[in-house]
């Protein structure tokens, strides 16, 4: 089983985790995705979280702001959204997604176990 | 007793505009029939239609040709990744193709998204009864 698959399947062995992807916001394509259905259509999140990694990039740079994205963080009244970038170098240009069911989830453990799986994906 | 079906080329055309409103990175797309010619277009001036129709023509039978050699099955899409852009076509049917010309930096999963389906719209109304060129092959 190849790291993004096993990156993937941690990520979903988060509690309350409902569908995880690993994309390319070069193109807005999933590398991987694992709970995707017909309530959460993992492809469709890809591509239009991809704007959102894009939008944020492009706003620090008008912002004058060199740091680097962290996380994401979007809260629905029935979900946690995390985007978080992959900063290895050799998995530049990827970020991981996840959304977590907000009555299930332990948002601060979502995090700590999100940053310990990137540090760990190679692609 | 049914009204005969609206004709087509508006809404296909209607269809490429509103695909262009979603689309912030696209250039342009048209669409041609598998025998090189035009059905409508939305491109910019600079880019002549009628030739980019018989290219495309070319790309789908040469796509067909190699999607049906190598596994049997019919043709989808094919992306062309240019330095200067992205060059993709969906199949629209079986005698038809939607060519959708973006930018460089275009999201492509995004692309795909909005591109299918419109592809798919484009065939439905190109096989209505009484649809303009192209016909359908197997109807004669």
């Amino acid at each position: 089983m190849s790291n993004l698959d096993t990156a993937l399947k941690e990520m979903m062995d988060i509690d309350g985790a409902v569908g995880a992807a690993v994309v390319d916001y070069s193109s807005g394509m999933a590398l991987g995705m694992l709970g995707s259905s017909k309530n959460l259509d993992l492809q469709v999140a890809a591509a239009g979280n991809t704007e959102v990694v894009r939008a944020k990039l492009r706003t620090m740079e008008q912002l004058n702001l060199k740091e680097e994205i962290e996380d994401i963080l979007i809260s629905l009244s029935g979900q946690y959204h995390i985007i978080r970038p992959v900063t290895g170098r050799k998995s530049a240009g990827l970020f991981m997604y996840m959304a977590l069911d907000r009555n299930r989830a332990n948002l601060a453990l979502a995090r700590h176990r999100l940053r310990s799986i990137e540090e760990t994906l190679e692609v | 007793m049914k009204l005969p079906p609206p004709d087509p080329d508006p809404a296909v055309r209607a269809e490429l505009h509103a695909l262009r409103d979603r689309l912030p990175d696209l250039v342009g797309s048209l669409v041609a029939s598998s025998d090189g010619l035009l059905v409508a277009h939305d491109l910019p001036p600079d880019l002549e239609p009628d030739g980019l129709a018989a290219l495309t023509a070319s790309q789908l039978g040469l796509s067909h040709r190699l999607a049906s050699t190598a596994h049997g099955g019919a043709f989808r899409e094919v992306v062309v990744h240019g330095t200067g852009g992205h060059v993709v076509i969906y199949a629209a049917g079986w005698t038809a193709s939607l060519t959708v010309l973006a930018a460089p930096a275009v999201n492509v999963g995004r692309l795909h998204l909005e591109s299918r389906p419109v592809a798919r719209a484009i065939a439905g109304l190109l096989a209505a009864p009484g649809g303009p060129e192209p016909q359908r092959k197997d109807a004669r």
